[in-house]
């Protein structure tokens, strides 16, 4: 079954163009601080995982929520994909920055789950997500922490290297 | 030993292809089109859609304007609304149910389903 929410271009396109775009150039004009490769691999790391979890919970058996105009594939779906790349580089970015050490490794990552659950809100708002199946926000919470601390374990790995 | 390994392979596989010939069911087709009114049905319509005999697909429209934007031969003025269409093998649509009752629409949609003869 296809559910169609809406078929215009308006907030939803708006806000995850708009995002994409935005953080490409801020990603552009900031200071590098890592190499090509690493920052494509921390890019890349948003991406996937957003993919992954949306198309473990957001499909059958589960089926909990539709993205964006209508719960078929879309191109603007792709693009919110992509979105989650500038996300996870600037988690680096700002953890490398600030350099997290110790207990405040816990409460970078609260705080980007609590930012992350922030956008999640603007997003059911501006209809990039709708929950009519009957999720609930702060499922979330937890699939935040755990992407941020994974990433965290994946930056420490190939700093190492 | 190895030709007797691809030969079996090769048998395999054309026996594969030619059993999903010989399936000889008429498949029928429906396709439903749904504009919600206040209740939300999403769950009630997709415990429905089917992409096996019968194939029913199912397009639900949360919005009414979207609805009639997109199909304005269908005089949509009101919701909930609900059309059954029974698709021919020329791909034809024939109207077999319009109503603003969802209850009736979802029990039409369940003698479809059981219906696989």
């Amino acid at each position: 079954m296809t559910v169609i929410y809406e078929e215009s271009f308006n907030w939803n396109e708006l806000f995850v163009i708009g995002s994409l775009v935005l953080t490409v150039i801020v990603i552009w004009i900031t200071p590098k601080i890592f190499t090509i490769l690493e920052g494509i691999a921390y890019f890349i790391y948003g991406i996937v995982y957003g993919m992954f979890y949306d198309h473990t919970i957001s499909v059958k058996p589960w089926d909990f929520y539709d993205v964006n105009d209508t719960s078929a594939y879309q191109v603007i779906d792709f693009l919110s994909y992509v979105m989650y790349g500038g996300y996870s580089y600037f988690f680096l970015y700002f953890y490398e920055k600030i350099k997290i050490k110790g207990l405040w490794h816990m409460i970078y990552v609260l705080i980007w789950s609590c930012v992350s659950l922030l956008f999640e809100w603007i997003g059911v708002k501006v209809g990039v997500f709708h929950f009519d199946k009957g999720y609930k926000m702060y499922w979330s919470f937890p699939i935040y922490i755990i992407a941020q601390s994974m990433l965290i374990i994946f930056y420490q790995i190939t700093k190492r290297k | 030993m190895k030709k007797i390994l691809m030969l079996s392979l090769l048998v395999g596989y054309i026996f594969i292809l030619l059993s999903g010939c010989a399936q000889n069911t008429i498949q029928k087709h429906y396709y439903v089109l749904v504009v919600e009114g206040e209740e939300d049905l999403i769950k009630e319509f997709d415990k429905y859609a089917s992409v096996k005999n019968p194939v029913i697909e199912i397009d639900y429209y949360k919005n009414m304007k979207d609805a009639k934007k997109k199909f304005p031969s269908y005089s949509i003025e009101d919701s909930p609304v609900v059309f059954i269409f029974s698709i021919s093998k020329e791909k034809d649509k024939n109207l077999e149910l319009r109503t603003n009752d969802n209850d009736k629409s979802l029990r039409m949609l369940k003698s479809i389903k059981n219906d696989k003869s």
